[in-house]
This record gives structure tokens, sequence and C-alpha cells, in this order.
């Protein structure tokens, strides 16, 4: 057998530690205890830190030296660490181990692990076990994200490095021979890699107290107790990638889960918060039986209580409420945990049932501007490109616009990083910060948080004034195109105009416009960093209109590709058994309801179920939790207790993906993932479906909430999948091939799928014959009369008139909210028709609040979002190992500004807002834009392993778009105070 | 099975090393006190029942040598480290006894390396493995570079090695080897020699400095002074036998002197 050996590319890996997660998981390895790690690098932390190097990983593992140190060390008699003559493997044996530690000491490159509970070292022997299985790769390199992981014989490693041309990292100072290869940057390198300029944050791996006693099976078990007698495939519920997974059982027990090599799309590759989501379906902390308050709300006292006593006593109050208040009076929250079936079925059927309009998801907190605006100008509220090399990994560019995509769909991104490594295609990152997306680009442009709008409308200047534009397409297939041109010029949106809003020089935007129009597909992601913000919708519908413009629409590797594309279910409920429902659908937004709860205005609401942690996840939690604590009625359902539970009146323990049979998340890549129930939820805990089915029976609800429905695969096939574009994805054919997924539109089960929707020549699915795209003209509508009608109602204009968000370091036009939450305002014709706010754009001229808060010294840039990869939401940190790799909530801050301010890296600082403070760990990052601070969500003050406070409490709810009510998460501003 | 420590055996993981750093002192505190409560004759640590327990005290703390310098031999490491502590703290504890609590007489320093010994036995045992676990991915030198220079002096150094290593262990590969107990029994001189060059490639390398002192020094400490103490109970065992009257210094010499040669 010949030398083995792991190559690892820093060009690709992301640091998202998925190969963690494997390692862990193949060998059972429980905190602190480790064979691999990928360290996090930055800059070395001095007067002008480096900002090409703010950002690297190291995947490190054993390197199975030729002379290794460790070896040498070991004090035992034979060693107890041995190297295999053929394959080079180092291995220790861990029962002739004596833990004195001297290979952890010896060992340069700090690759040595040790097991604190057994107390004996442990190491990387390239899953020896796994690979006499019959394995032919490790487990780290079966998961990757990125194909950063490589493993084979090194001599074939080495020829594939010569053969591309790659350069390798030295790693051998000191003469042990090292087996792995690492391959060192190609994009942003400024000269070779040396971890002697780098500097790891403080922040990430900090070490946490868990202990083995904080995990349960398989994690300190020996592989004997693991092995695995039968696999099942499904997917991860968890983010918009929806990977596909594979389940291993040990008779009914969990031991692994892993990604689904078979699937030919994904193959193989997860990030390490499925394969962490064992963790959570195990957890001792789980909710497992009906909770009943006892004491006062907020106290977090409750009573154990049977199903029926609790939804017989539910029931019995949400009636009272209806019979003083009108059935109005409930308000329905649902988030991302409770799975697509629930959000979009159950809960929304029982809505229609009882009679209120007032249900939202997430939606208005993610994605309902960049929904609104496909559906006004595409017809359809998501993109219609995939993830394939001929489509999305065909393009020539591509442009990250406010998407952090390799943290956020780590999967997706790393495949479209291969294609693009591998065409040569170019990748520029518009972000305030350097994230891990804007880390592998050719080009990272910082610009000013809220200057989005501005940018992508001189662009348009540039284009049209420099007629790049592509005119064919335009004239055929964008109505209104004409209409918008001599908008943007007569407005004067030049670059030289938008350069001081963005905060980028007027060469670079010129540059940035020249690479778009001239891109052969070019692809713009946008995402977050666009919908939240008080102009969501018309920076949604600018980036939009850019696409369109260049042509890159309807064709394989253009697009303007914000996720996610929303599954077209559509409920068939018998019109005499929907409820009537006599008052419109208060704020679209959730957080806008605190009125109608606090004052009763415009109408009272006074019992809500919340699923999920409104308690961290809505903006202005002061408000939010004011109003909450108001409530007569507060039912929570989730898998774990959190803030909102502690505040509850009852709390319903639910199930989660396998415990009850789901699809995955509305995948962005048109993929509906089906994923089978495999095992009971724990104690008396039930699926979402059951609880909805059951407290439907309570109102007579079960004719159409119907008994057998509680088998979601049944309530799938007969009562979501009516729409045309789904009519095809049956349990049937999810079930005909071993990775279970069907991408959609499929009208029946036998029709192909489509890669590309709305190709020239074709007919847009669902759409009457020979129209292109789904709206009413067949077109792209860009302006027509009655987009503008319908703007107008707002206070705004079908051709978007820029204006930036309220809070910022500049003066900007922004807009001002004409009504209070405590008023109707106007029923809005574009949100639902429900009750909406209207604004009213300001000039910059204006002397904004900001000003006054700039004096008070709110000088930062606060940038609100998503962490790394192991994290999602509050999920996570019920599972240790993502808490163990970020455990502390952080503020990611430029060393430059944390030197005038006096705060160094780790250390804990004071965080305040015009709306509130937090307290978090200091990153000191170069990535950083030296005006901006940068907190991610999810953490919360009741979690097991470390408490914070939600970033919400910075935010603010009534910074919101008007038309779809998305709250401005991205740009407020803030102070900083070292502690 | 799971290797595993039940939860409420965590309070009882936090305070073992305090219940080692305590071990000494207390042992000291009741043997004193035993020591003022006995009649003379027994309290002695000559007396016949103290003597005793010297004699077991010292085997055990002898057989704690034997349990973690086994493994150096092939024997079983894990048993030989769990002999070496249960021996090891009743041999204390004897031997303290056996003391009466004083630690102002000139034998009383053993009693001092004793608890210093014990300190950092329960340092390496309870805290180290932590920070050993804690080590991974700390240390990156091995991803830096290193001047021309000492790369060529690196190089030099093993090639010595390997010339010194065909003289003492012929089949030796250099990258895998390392001294035992038979060279420097067999070839002493080689063997330092040897020892030399690997204390200079070590320096290069960076070994106990990429760590903390702490960690890198506590098993070195718990050695030396481990091995200073048998120094000191051999000098104290053949003072009290050779030496009864020196030591006694006008109390009574019981049947235990060998020889009065003071
Ligand atoms: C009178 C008391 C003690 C003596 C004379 C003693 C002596 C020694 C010696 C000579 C070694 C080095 C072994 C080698 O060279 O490989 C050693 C190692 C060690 N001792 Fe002790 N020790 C004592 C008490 C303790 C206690 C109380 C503990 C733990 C609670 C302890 C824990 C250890 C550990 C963990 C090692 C390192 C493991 C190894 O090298 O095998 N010792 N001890
Ligand atoms: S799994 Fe993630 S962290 Fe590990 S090498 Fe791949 S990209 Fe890097
Ligand atoms: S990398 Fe470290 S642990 Fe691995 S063989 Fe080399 S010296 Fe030993
Ligand atoms: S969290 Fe998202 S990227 Fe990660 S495994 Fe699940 S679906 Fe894939």
């Amino acid at each position: 057998m010949p030398r083995l050996a792991l190559m690892i590319d820093l060009e690709r890996c992301t640091g998202c530690k998925s190969c963690e997660a494997a390692c862990k998981s193949e060998h059972a390895l429980g905190p602190t205890e480790r064979h691999n790690r990928v360290v996090w690098l930055g800059s070395k932390l001095e007067e002008n830190s480096d900002n090409n190097k703010a950002l690297d990983f190291l995947a490190l593992s054993c390197q199975h030296c030729e002379r290794p140190a460790c070896v040498r060390a070991c004090p035992v008699s034979p060693k107890a660490i041995s190297k295999n003559k053929e394959t080079g493997v180092v291995t220790v044996n861990e029962d002739a181990c004596v833990g004195c530690g001297e290979c952890v000491t010896a060992c340069p490159y700090g690759a040595m692990g040790f097991d604190p509970d057994g107390r004996h070292a442990v190491k990387c022997d390239l899953c020896s076990d796994r690979r006499a299985e019959g394995s032919t790769t490790t487990a780290c390199a079966a998961v990757c994200p990125t194909k950063a992981i490589t493993f084979g014989p090194r001599d074939e490693l080495l020829n594939t490095t010569e053969a591309n041309n790659r350069e390798m990292i030295k790693n051998d100072p000191f003469l042990l021979g090292p087996a792995t290869i690492y391959l060192d940057r190609i994009t942003n390198k400024q000269e070779k890699f040396d971890a002697a300029d780098r500097n790891s944050p403080k922040v990430i791996d900090s070490f946490t107290n868990i202990s083995i006693n904080d995990t349960v099976f398989p994690y300190g078990h020996d592989r004997e107790d693991r092995e695995i007698t039968r696999i099942e495939s499904g997917g991860c519920n968890i983010c918009f990638n929806s990977c596909t997974t594979k389940f291993h059982f040990k008779d009914d027990k969990l031991v692994k889960i892993t990604g689904n090599e078979e699937d030919p799309a994904l193959q193989g590759r997860v990030c390490p918060k499925s394969q962490i989501s064992i963790q959570l379906y195990s957890s001792k902390m789980r909710l497992t039986q009906p909770l009943k308050r006892i004491g006062k709300r907020g106290d977090n006292n409750f009573e154990p209580i049977s199903w029926d006593q609790a939804l017989d006593e539910i029931a019995q109050k949400m009636r009272s409420i209806k019979k003083t208040n009108g059935s109005e009076a409930l308000g329905l929250f649902s988030g991302t945990r409770t799975g697509t079936l629930t959000n979009r079925g159950y809960i929304r059927m029982f809505s229609k049932l009882w009679g209120t309009p007032n249900f939202v998801t997430t939606e208005p907190f993610c994605s309902s501007g960049k929904n609104l605006a496909y559906s006004m100008t595409q017809g359809y509220s998501g993109p219609g490109n995939s993830y394939t090399e001929s489509d999305m990994g065909s393009a020539a560019l591509h442009v990250y616009w406010g998407d952090n995509q390799a943290e956020t769909r780590p999967v997706h991104f790393g495949m479209i990083n291969d294609w693009r490594l591998k065409k040569g295609s170019r990748m520029i990152v518009i972000d305030p910060r350097k994230t891990v997306t804007a880390s592998k680009a050719d080009w990272h442009i910082p610009i000013r948080p809220g200057g989005d709008m501005a940018l992508a409308l001189a662009i348009i200047h540039y284009i049209f004034e420099k007629n790049l534009h592509d005119e064919v397409f335009c004239k055929a297939w964008v109505l209104g195109w004409e209409k918008w041109k001599s908008f943007i010029l007569k407005k004067g949106y030049t670059p030289e105009w938008a350069a001081k809003f963005a905060d980028i020089s007027v060469n670079q935007i010129y540059k940035l416009a020249e690479e778009i129009a001239h891109a052969d597909g070019c692809i713009i992601y946008g995402s977050r960093g666009i919908n939240q913000h008080m102009n969501s919708t018309q920076s949604n519908r600018v980036l939009m209109f850019l696409a369109a413009i260049t042509g890159n629409w309807g064709r394989p590797g253009g697009a303007y590709f914000n996720m996610s594309a929303s599954l077209p279910i559509d409920l068939q409920i018998p019109e005499d058994k929907l409820a009537d429902i006599k008052k419109p659908k208060l704020r679209t937004s959730p957080v806008g309801w605190t009125k109608a709860i606090l004052e009763g205005k415009p109408y009272p609401l006074r019992s809500m179920f919340v699923n999920n942690n409104p308690m961290a996840l809505w903006p202005d939690q002061s408000e939010t939790r004011k109003a909450l604590l108001a409530l007569d009625l507060l039912v929570h359902i989730d898998i774990f207790p959190n803030e909102t539970s502690a505040f509850a009146d009852y709390v319903l323990p639910a199930a989660t993906g396998i415990e009850k049979g789901e699809v995955g998340r509305a995948c962005e890549d048109r993929r509906i993932v089906w994923i089978d129930r495999m095992i009971s939820p724990p104690g008396s805990a039930k699926p979402d479906g059951w609880i909805w089915i059951e407290l439907g029976k309570r109102f007579g609800f079960e004719d159409v909430l119907k008994e057998e429905w509680k088998d979601s695969a049944k309530f799938w096939d007969e009562a979501l999948i009516s729409n045309i574009q789904l009519r095809g994805v049956t349990q049937k054919r999810l079930h005909s091939n071993p990775y279970k997924w069907v991408r959609f539109p499929v009208s029946t089960e036998e029709e192909p799928e489509i890669q590309t929707l709305y190709l020239e020549g074709s007919t847009a699915p669902g759409a009457p014959k020979g129209k292109r795209f789904p709206t009413d003209s067949g077109k792209l509508e860009f302006f027509t009369d009655e987009l503008e009608k319908k703007f107008s109602a707002y206070g705004l204009s079908a051709l978007p008139e820029f204006y930036g968000d309220k809070e910022s370091l500049i003066n900007m036009p922004h807009l001002e909210v004409i009504d209070d939450d405590s008023e109707s305002g106007i029923l809005g014709p574009f949100a639902s028709g429900g009750l909406s706010i209207r604004g009213q754009i300001v000039s910059p001229k204006t002397p904004g609040s900001n000003t006054k808060a700039i004096q008070e010294g709110y000088n930062l840039e606060l940038i609100t979002g998503r962490p790394a990869a192991p994290h999602f939401h509050s999920w996570t940190h019920y599972s240790w190992q993502s808490q163990e790799m970020w455990p502390d909530l952080y503020v990611q801050i430029h060393p430059k500004t944390a030197r005038k301010l006096g705060v160094k890296d780790g250390a804990l600082v004071l965080i305040e807002s015009r709306h509130g403070s937090i307290h978090a760990r200091a990153w000191l990052y170069s990535g950083m834009r030296p005006t901006s601070v940068f907190i991610p969500i999810g953490w919360g003050e009741r979690q097991p392993f470390s408490k914070w406070h939600s970033v919400n409490f910075l935010t603010d709810k009534t910074q919101r778009d008007p038309i779809s009510e998305q709250t401005n998460l991205k740009s407020l501003l803030c102070r900083v105070k070292p502690i | 099975m799971r290797r595993d420590t039940p939860k409420s055996f965590d309070v009882l993981f936090q305070m073992r090393l305090i219940f080692y750093s305590l071990i000494v002192p207390v042992a000291v505190g009741i043997s004193y006190i035993f020591g003022t409560l006995l009649p003379n004759g027994l309290s002695e640590p000559g007396s016949p029942l103290m003597q005793s327990l010297a004699i077991i005290g010292t085997l055990l703390l002898v057989i704690t040598f034997y349990g973690v310098l086994s493994k150096r031999f092939g024997k079983p490491g894990r048993i030989g480290t769990v002999i070496h502590i249960i021996s090891a703290n009743i041999g204390t504890i004897l031997v303290i006894v056996h003391s009466g609590g004083t630690i102002f007489a000139t034998p009383g320093s053993l009693i001092i390396l004793l608890f210093v010994i014990m300190l950092l036995g329960g340092l390496l045992r309870i805290v180290m493995p932590l920070n050993f676990s804690k080590t991974f991915g700390t240390k990156l030198r091995g991803f830096t570079s290193l001047e021309d220079n000492t790369r060529k002096e690196l190089r030099k150094i093993i090639s010595s090695k390997e010339d010194l290593l065909a003289q003492l262990e012929p089949n030796a590969q250099e990258g895998l080897f390392s001294l035992r107990l038979q060279h420097w029994i067999q070839a002493p001189l080689l063997a330092y020699q040897y020892r030399k060059l690997e204390k200079l490639e070590e320096k290069i390398i960076g070994y106990r400095n990429s760590v903390k002192p702490i960690q890198a020094y506590c098993r070195r400490l718990h050695q030396i002074f481990s091995w200073l103490l048998l120094i000191g109970i051999t000098v104290h065992i053949i003072t009290v036998t050779f030496f009864a009257n020196y030591v006694a210094d006008g109390r009574p010499i019981y049947w235990w002197h060998i020889e009065d040669w003071g």
C-alpha cells in the first residue's frame, strides 16, 4: 500500500468546520477531544493590519510525519504511538498510552489530540477503522462542502497538484517530513502563506466548560457500541441548501448523520449543522411534555400536564377570547424550525378554519422584499436557475451582493466555487465586511451599509449611458425599460452621485459596471444584505432590472438570484368551511402587532401561538417582550425551552425532522427533499401537524384537518401538491431514487425536471402557452400603470427612486414612516391585503435624527446577520458542538477602531444603540469597515451553554419597508464601549 | 461501554485537586495531634509501630515508582498509573504518620517534597488532561518558515544522531527512536551524546517552549522532585540505620539500628 495523505486546499476551504463535525461523529469524540480542527486565521493586529490576510482557514490534523516528533517523545515502551511502514499512518494505541502529554508538547503542528476524560492521547489515523470497513475516503473529506479536502495516495495527490499548477504551502520547517499537502491561495494572494504573520481570533473555539457529561450517545462510546445496522436516506431540514443526508442507525438508535454520496447533485457534501443535528434529536434538553405555567409570567415556572388537559384548556381560552374580541384576536407566528409542511400547510389551514388573517412566518424578517419584487417583475416569487454545472456553474461572473453564501448555504457555495475555479470565472463580493464569501473573491468591495441601491442605480446609469445594455433582450422581453432608462438618466443617478452613498470610488463603480455588462453570463446573488433594509422591495427590483437589461434572465449562467424559490402550495379548503374573517390582517410583520396587543389598536390582538423564538428573533426586543407579556394567552410550541417559552402560558413539545416526516427548507435550487419519519419524538412530544389537527378537533375542524393527515406523507400528497407546478412531486416520485428529491416544477410524475426556467422559446410553468414569463404580459415588468397605482398608495413610485435607511453616518435621502402601528394606515395593495404603513422619502438636506445620534456618540454602523456555518438561529445553540466551535456572541470590529476605543481582542464590550444595549465579546477583525461593526443573530439569554442577550435588543421595529414590511436589520447606528 | 463519569462525580472531580494538595498538610496535622495523644513510646518515629508504618510506606513509595516506570519496560502503562496513584497516596500518608507530623526536623524536608510531588501529580492528573486537549491547533510552528542556517544545523543534528544510533542500536530508525533505560545502562556515554543532540533538536522545534510553562514542566518537576525524594529517603534510611545515635540525639534507640557508626 502506498503512503496515504490528505490534501487540503486553502483556496476552497471556507472554515465551515464540517470536517470537524464529521470527525467527531465518525470517532464519537467528546468535547475538546479532537483529531482535527479548522483554525481561523486573521491578520496580525498591529497598526496596519493587512486586509488581504484578514481571513484564511487551516484545516489541521496530524501530518503523519516521516520523523514524527510525537513518537520520539512518547516515554512508553514499546511506544504508545506507532507508524505504519507502508501507509505512513501514525496511530496512537489508546490502551498503552499513559496520558503523560509529552507528544502533545512535542508536536509542532499542534495536531496531537487528547481525551481529557479518558486521559490518553487521541489522534487522526486517516480513518483506519472506516477504511477497514470498506470506505475509500476519510470522514472529513467525504463531507467537505467545498471539496477542500482530498484523501488518497500521496504520490497521486502530488501529481494532481503539479498538473493543476498549484503551489504548496511549506509545512516542513523542522524536517519532520509531513505527509499532508496544503495548497496555497490563488486569488487574493499577496505572498507565501506563513502562519507567523497570522493571528487566531479569540472568540473562535474559545473553550467552554462543556464536558462529556453534557453529551449523550454516541459520543464517548466505543466503536462496537456504534456498529451500523441500518441506513436511511433523507435530508437536512435546517437551511435553504436542503442537503440530502443519510441517517445511520444501530437498531433504533441514531449513530450518525452524513451526506448522501449517492446524490448526483450534492455528492455527499453537507455542512456541520446536519451532522450535529444528531445532538438535537437526542438532546437531554428537549421539551418532552406539555407544560402549564404556574406563578407569574416570565418566572419560568411550569407544571407538566397531559395533552388533553393542555389542548382542552387552550381551546377553552381561545373560545372566550373569540367571544369578546373576535376570531381575528388570535395571532399565529411560525418560524423556520416548524417546517414547510406546518408553515404552509397545517397552521395555514387552521388559521383559515378558525378565522384569523393574522398568521405570519419569518418572511418579513427574511425575504418578503425579494418575494414581492420577483412577483411584480417576473410573476413568480423566486429565481428560476439551478445549481448545476451547465446552469449556474457556467456563469463567467459571480457577483455576491449582500449574500454571504459561504456561511449561509455552505454547500451551494462550495459547488459554485468549485465550478468557478475549474472554469476560471470571476467572483466579486459587495459587502461591508469581508465575509467568508468575500475572502474567496477576486475582488471585495466594502460598501457602506445601506448604499446598495445607490450603487446599483449608478451601475445602471453607466450601462445605459454607454449603451452597454442588451437592447435586443430589453426590446423583446422587458416592459417599461425605456421609461426606466429615461428616469435614471433624468434623476442623474451617476457613479459620481452614488460614490458618496456607497463609499466606493467612481472608478471602481465604472469598473464594476463594465464587468457586469461585458460578462457572458453574470449571476448577481442577493440575499438578506439586500432584503433587510427599508428599501427592501425597491433595492431588489433595481438589482433585477440590472440583471434584465444585461440579458441575464432566463438563460443558463445569468440571473438575479435572491433565494429562495418558494413552494407554490395551494390549500384546498371547501368554501363553506372557510371561516368568516371580518377584519383585515394587521401588519404583514408581526412586530407591527405590538400596538394591537398593548393598546388594542387598530384592533385588539389578545392571544398568540408562537413557534420558535420571537423573544430573540423579532426586532426591538424591549417592545416585543412588553407586548407578549400583555397577551391573555401565549402558547409556545417548540423542541427546546427558550426565551419565549419562559413567558408562555402553555409550552407544547414538538417534533422535528425525522421524528415527524417533512420536506427540507424551501430550497434555493428548487429541489424538494423528502425526509421520512424514522424515529419517535422524545417523551410525549408530538409532530406540529398532530398538534394542529388535535387542536382543530376541539373546534370541529376534523372534516378538513383530517385525522389521517397526521401522517405527513399522506398530507403532502393529498393536501399540498395540487398546484400544477407541484403535481408531479408525489411521494412515489420522491421515493423513486436513492436521494429522495425532485426539482419542481413538474406537473406529472413522469415530466422531466427543468434545469433553467424561462428560457427563450419556452412557456413559463403554469402560464398560458407562449408566455415566457408568468406575468400578465409574459414579459419582465419594470413599469405598468397598475404598478404605479399600487406603489403610489404607499407614497412611493413604480420606478424605484433612491432612498436609504433612516440611521446612517451620512445624510442620505431616507424614508420616514408616516403611520404609527396603532393606526390603520392603508389596505396594502401588494401585501396580502393587510393594513399597511406608508412612507415618505425625505431629502438628504433635511437634517435627520442622525446628526443628533452621531453627536451622542452613536458613530458606528451596526450590521446584524447570520454567524458562521455551524450556527443557525437559536437551534444550534442547544448542540454542544456548535457551542464548542462558536460559544460566544461577538462583535466584529476593525482593529484600528478598537484601538481608539481601548478594546482588546476577546474582551467583553457593551454595545448600545438608541433602542437598547447588549454585551458581547470583541473580535478584532481587519476585514471590517473601520466605521462598521457586525453582530450575529441567534444567541439568547436562556440558552443552555452560554447566555447572551439577542442582538435584537439593538434593533428597531419601526424601520420597515412599507411594501414588504421587512425591518432594517443591516444599517443602524451604535456605539461600543469597553467594560 | 461509555467512557463516562456520572454527573454526581463532577463535583468530586473538581475537588480532587484540592484533595491532592491537602493530603499532605492534613496528614501532617493529624499525625501531629496523634503524636501528642499517643503515649511517647508509641508516637516516637522510631517506635516499633511507627517504624513498621515507615517500612510499609516506603515500600509503597517504591511501588509508586515501579507503577510509572514499569511502562518503560513494556508493562501495561495505564494499570501502572493507577497503581502509581494509589500507592503514592497510601505510602505518603503512612510515611507522614511515621514522622509524627514533624516538618521542622531534617527529615521534614522529605515531607515538604512529598507535598510538592503530590500537588504536581494532582495537577498532572486532573488539570493537565484538559490543557493537553485544548492545545490542539494552538501552535502552528509547523506552518512557519525557518532560517536556512537553522535548517542546515537541524540537518547536521539529524545526521549526527543517525551516526550515533548506528552504534547505539543499529536496527533502529532515527525518526522513531528515543533513548530507554537500557541504553543509559549499556552505553551511558553514547546515550548522553545522543540526548544532547535530541535536546538541540527539541530547542529548534520549540518543544517545551511551545506550550504554557506549567504544562511543559509539570511532569518534569514531578519527576525531578520524585527522584530527589528517592535519594532523600535513601539517605534517611542509611542515617537512621547506621548512625542511630546521631539521629536519636538522646532519645531511645530501638531494635532497628544495625550499627551505630555515629
Ligand atoms: C510520593 C508520591 C509520588 C511519587 C514519588 C511519584 C513519582 C513519579 C515519577 C518518578 C514519575 C515519572 C514517570 C516517568 O518517568 O515516566 C511520575 C509520573 C506521574 N505521576 Fe507521580 N509520583 C507521586 C505521586 C503522584 C500522584 C499522587 C499522582 C496523581 C494524583 C501522580 C501522577 C503522576 C502522573 C499523571 C505521571 C505522568 C504519567 C507517566 O509518566 O506515567 N503522581 N510520578
Ligand atoms: S469541511 Fe469546511 S472547514 Fe473543513 S476543509 Fe472543508 S470547507 Fe474547510
Ligand atoms: S503531526 Fe504531530 S502528531 Fe502528527 S505525526 Fe507529526 S508530530 Fe506526530
Ligand atoms: S444546514 Fe443547510 S447547508 Fe447545512 S447540511 Fe443542512 S441544509 Fe445543508
